[in-house]
């Protein structure tokens, strides 16, 4: 939609408005950033100090003292293999349930609709007691299965609409050429996904990075990712110094995303608009 | 495709999906029936503490201490309550009580006013609460800031979009514990906002005061939260407005805020439907604000309360009962979209 | 700086460094130690981990949230933790449900190496379950400075103190007095140190029922209410970190904090009121009544699933607690050994102590009980409730806690 020739004052409010947005969207990434490069005294002095010396004392202590580089490791392993798997398991069911015109189909994305919703913690209230007393808590593999399960539904309902995108004549052409489907889906439809698989693919690893209930559940001591490690800095009976290891732990945590969103933004948009705006 | 060909390409995802998340909801239906504990007797003990400088202080009590079987185990019972567990999470005595207790009724608003406030006593209908206001207020204001902002980007000069989105992206895609924090960090006792607040002459601010000031921070973290999502899906809808309407409109003298609200807006009611139905999803699962705002008082939320149970508590079988709770809002809320789904399917057919 | 002076300095230095060499733990495996974080712990687990070498794998996790990790590892099949630092409460559970070792025969054998005094056994009956390392206590934190400009006294009554905090706000201390009542458990934590100092009791002996609802009781509630109001608004969302931060940026003129937080108000790192404060027993109830605190003891239990070797965890830690560390972190906190030489940061808590303090309940029923209060007596505080009523639901939420974990039938 072309911009409509507006008044002065509309034009200024519309522009306000929009700077405010950016200064609100920015400000506690910013105060955060600010913080974590502060000593304790500083960091919370009250009234806030604009000014104050820098120190990288948090970022030291946390990765070298604390360990923060093997929760790092713990987060690549398990974000790595969550994304490989997911993607798999999600792309040939989506790529099913976008050519199968049988009634199974619907009802399997209701209930992935229903699934989708559940909040985590429901699946945790089972998960806890069944793997303890199974003695498969705190390992790679519990944690990449259950995120992979996890990712599921919305993996299939966002790949889903990238496939009904690509023509049925595409394939319906790999099997009269003597395909059979396998070779169809893996010879001619997955060349030309690679753009939605790349989207799915930022989804999945942003729900395997960003969760907390679970991993910070499932995961104890040295097996922690980052994001369940931050737990541990924040709970009660902190010291300060604890705590701007925290915030240094917080914005290590944070970077990689920012990195992320820089150098995929249109994948991005274009993943969260799949579903709505293409139907 | 043909069935067998379908089921052997969805097997991986199905059977992932049974086990891990359709077996769990069977586990916590079981889970919920049963209470388990050690068994415990009170038995007199001698125990004796430590003060300094070697001395020690000796104190006689009754302790319960375990029962042992003949290995020397603690005898571990598991017991069948039926629906106990279920009637104590929503408080079905209370309930009963709070709606068959004779009062004194002076006016209908201050009866319903006391039920209110006692029903809200009970910890899920609190954290229901919550969940649902928070739900039902950042809904509109999402939308409402979200479409504001596709149509003031969308005024953008093509070099300036870019930042915008990128920067609108951030609060929506980091890790939410940790923008919860950042969030928090600000609202502190003598928090940046306070201290800004009252350098600017608005006087003393406390955010973390009482149940209307944290709710209001709270709600504020949700929108920042899921505002850009709304304009994400909206701006990307805005580039596909037809524009002959629009001109035809022009010609006709509507003025901009007419063809918004004529044109643009019908256009993109699609739009707005769907923020709102993942919107709501996502709001019914909030909880990384209120474990991080840490004030369970004032307002929690029903993935919070379970998640509390089971964890700090270690009550298993209550957590349970939570959960199913939970997963029949999840189911009541989806009711509706799921019939739409169904007669879309039906009409397609 | 002389030449001697950097000698002797460099020889300090290398002190600890030389005493942490000599490790005489024998076997091969691997030890796991899980504990709160404080700075007596880093301490620990420093000198443990000191202790690594070939064959040697040592690992300390120092998490705020060791209560929840513990109770979730050693009810398991399998314990990943050795060893875990507990204290008062926090051992009632593990113990009541036997889940922890008994560790009678390994303090007799280790007990002439390593210098076990009986000062450290944690027994219940005839058996050993804990070590302990420090005892601790609640006790007042106030600001010299403030308290001498306005002439006020240190208070030794509650009522003493509510008077000070009034003054203190009528000469324009917008906050006198700060408290962690954001978090339920230290909120109970000071509430059950007034009910204790009042003549209150938590629970009855011989049924398990809770006593919460007595006139000790609401006069104790009534008296942790008239504290909110000289406190910064947002207190019922601080935690414990928050109030010592508050004090540390000399934003209140008061507290009452663990006592092993002494030393870091005069850590100009943390702090901006370096010298500034000034420690004293807590406050009594009554006119010369014990000081309303309860006091801990910290120490470590091994359980009985873990998946390490007894002996060898058993060798870690009491090398860890040995004389020398205490000698050489006389000032970190109270230490139990005989080694400890009282300094001016622990003064406040063995005067508490002596003063007649008790220590905190060693029962599973004061957990549950704690745990009731702390979810049920904010409504009191902020004015939702009366005293009575939020008794009343703690009541109710006791004996829900308590019915479940088979305490009360």
């Amino acid at each position: 939609m072309k911009p409509a020739k507006l008044s002065l004052g509309a034009r200024s409010v519309l522009g306000v408005g929009l700077w405010c947005w950016f200064f609100v969207a920015l400000l506690p990434f910013f105060w955060m950033f600010v913080i974590s490069l502060r000593k304790p005294v500083d960091a919370f002095a009250t009234p806030p100090k604009i000014f104050a010396p820098m120190t990288f004392e948090n970022f030291r202590y946390v990765w070298v003292e604390d360990g923060f580089w093997l929760y790092a490791v713990n987060t690549t392993v398990v974000t790595a293999f969550t994304v490989v798997i997911s993607l798999t398991f999600a792309c040939l069911a989506a790529y099913a349930l976008s050519r199968y015109r049988g009634s199974i189909g619907f009802w399997l994305l209701m209930a992935a609709m229903v699934f989708r919703a559940m909040p985590h913690v429901v699946l945790l209230t089972a998960y806890r007691p069944a793997f303890f007393e199974l003695g498969i808590w705190s390992r790679y593999e519990t944690l990449i299965i259950v995120l992979v399960a996890i990712n599921q539904p919305f993996a299939i309902w966002m790949l889903r609409a990238f496939f009904m995108n690509i023509p049925q004549e595409l394939d319906e052409a790999a099997l009269v050429d003597g395909c059979n489907r396998w070779q169809a889906f893996y010879r001619v439809i997955v060349p030309v996904m690679w753009p939605g698989i790349i989207t799915a693919g930022l989804f999945c690893f942003l729900l395997a990075y960003n969760d907390f209930i679970i991993s910070s559940q499932l995961m104890s001591g040295d097996m922690a990712t980052m994001t369940a490690a931050l737990g541990s800095y924040m709970g009660q009976n902190q010291s300060v110094a604890r705590l701007m290891h925290g915030i240094a732990g917080a914005v290590s945590i944070t970077i990689p995303i920012i990195i992320l969103v820089f150098l995929f933004q249109k994948q991005i948009v274009s993943g969260m608009t799949a579903g709505a705006v293409k139907g | 495709m043909k069935r067998s060909t379908f089921f052997s390409f969805i097997a991986p995802s199905l059977v992932s999906m049974l086990l891990l998340i359709a077996l769990p909801l069977v586990a916590i239906t079981y889970l919920a029936v049963f209470q388990s504990f050690t068994k415990m007797e009170l038995k007199e003990v001698r125990t004796e503490v430590p003060l300094f400088g070697g001395q020690t202080r000796e104190i006689i009590r009754n302790v319960p201490q375990p029962v042992l079987d003949e290995n020397g185990n603690a005898i571990q019972v598991w017991q069948y309550v039926g629906g106990e567990n279920l009637r104590s999470a929503v408080d079905l005595n209370g309930l009963k009580n709070v709606i068959s207790a004779d009062r004194e009724i002076e006016s209908t608003r201050a009866f319903i006013k006391q039920m209110y406030r006692e029903i809200s006593d009970v910890d899920f209908w609190s954290a229901l609460e919550f969940t649902l206001l928070y739900t039902f207020v950042t809904t509109p204001v999402i939308l409402l800031l979200g479409f504001g902002l596709a149509l003031a980007t969308n005024r953008l000069t093509e070099r300036l979009r870019g930042p915008v989105v990128f920067v609108t992206l951030l609060p929506m895609i980091v890790t939410p514990v940790v923008s919860s924090l950042a969030v928090y960090w600000l609202f502190v006792d003598g928090g940046v906002i306070a201290a800004g607040l009252e350098a600017a002459g608005f006087g003393k601010f406390y955010f973390l005061a009482d149940q209307f000031t944290i709710r209001a921070v709270i709600i504020a973290y949700g929108v920042w939260y899921a505002a850009p999502f709304a304009f994400i899906i909206l701006y990307a809808g805005l580039q596909t407005v037809p524009d002959d309407p629009i001109e035809a409109a022009i010609v006709d003298g509507a003025t901009p805020w007419q063809r918004v609200r004529y044109i643009v807006i019908p256009y993109l009611s699609p739009l707005f439907a769907v923020i709102t139905l993942i919107h709501i999803m996502d709001s019914y699962r909030v909880f990384e604000p209120i474990l991080v705002f840490g004030s369970s008082v004032f307002a929690n939320s029903v993935q919070y309360l379970t998640y509390y149970t089971l964890v700090f508590e270690d009550s298993i079988h209550k957590a349970a009962a939570y959960a199913i709770l939970t997963v029949i809002g999840v189911v009541i809320l989806l009711i509706p979209v799921m019939i739409r789904t169904y007669k879309d399917q039906r009409a397609e057919k | 700086m002389g030449i001697r002076q950097l000698l002797l300095a460099s020889v300090i230095a290398v002190a600890p460094a030389a005493a942490m060499a000599e490790c005489a733990v024998e076997g091969n495996g691997e030890v796991n130690v899980l504990s709160n974080f404080f700075e007596a712990l880093e301490v620990l687990s420093a000198e443990m981990e000191a202790c690594e070498r070939d064959g040697l794998v040592i690992n300390n996790k120092l998490t705020t949230e060791h209560k929840e990790e513990g109770s979730k590892a050693f009810a398991g099949a399998s314990s990943p933790f050795d060893a875990a630092a507990v204290a008062n409460s926090s051992i009632t559970l593990l113990q009541a449900k036997g889940q922890l070792m008994p560790l009678n025969d390994l303090v007799d054998k280790y007990r002439d190496k390593y210098n076990i005094e009986d000062g450290m056994l944690i027994r219940f009956g005839d058996d050993i379950m804990a070590i302990a390392f420090m005892v601790n206590a609640q006790h007042l934190y106030f600001r010299k400075d403030i308290f001498e400009a306005n002439n006020i006294a240190v208070p030794t009554t509650w009522d003493e103190l509510l008077t000070a905090a009034e003054q203190l706000k009528a000469a324009g201390i917008e906050h006198p007095y700060g408290a962690a009542f954001g978090n339920s458990w230290e909120l109970a934590n000071e509430y059950v140190n007034l009910l204790l100092a009042n003549g209150g009791t938590l629970f009855d002996p011989v049924t398990s029922d809770s006593t919460f609802e007595t006139p000790e009781a609401i006069a104790a509630l009534e008296t942790l209410g008239g504290l909110y109001k000289y406190m910064s608004p947002n207190s019922m969302s601080m935690d414990f970190g928050d109030v010592k931060r508050q004090l540390q940026q000399g934003d209140v003129a008061m507290a009452i904090l663990w006592g092993n937080e002494a030393a870091a108000m005069d850590n100009p790192d943390e702090s901006t009121v370096v010298d500034k404060i000034g420690f004293a027993p807590a406050p009594a109830m009554t006119d010369g009544g014990t000081p309303a605190s309860t006091f801990w003891w910290d120490g470590y239990v091994i359980p009985k699933n873990l998946d390490g070797d007894p002996d060898l965890t058993f060798q870690v830690l009491m090398h860890a607690m040995r004389p020398e560390t205490v000698q050489a972190n006389n000032d970190v906190t109270l230490w139990i050994r005989s080694a400890y030489e009282p300094g001016k940061y622990t003064s406040a808590i063995t005067d508490t102590v002596v003063g007649g303090a008790p220590p905190y309940p060693m029962n599973p029923q004061a957990s549950l009980a704690h745990g009731a209060l702390g979810e049920n007596i904010a409504d009191f505080i902020v004015g939702k409730e009366s005293a009575a009523e939020s008794l009343a639901d703690a009541t109710a939420a006791y004996r829900k806690a308590a019915r479940e974990q088979g305490l009360l039938k």
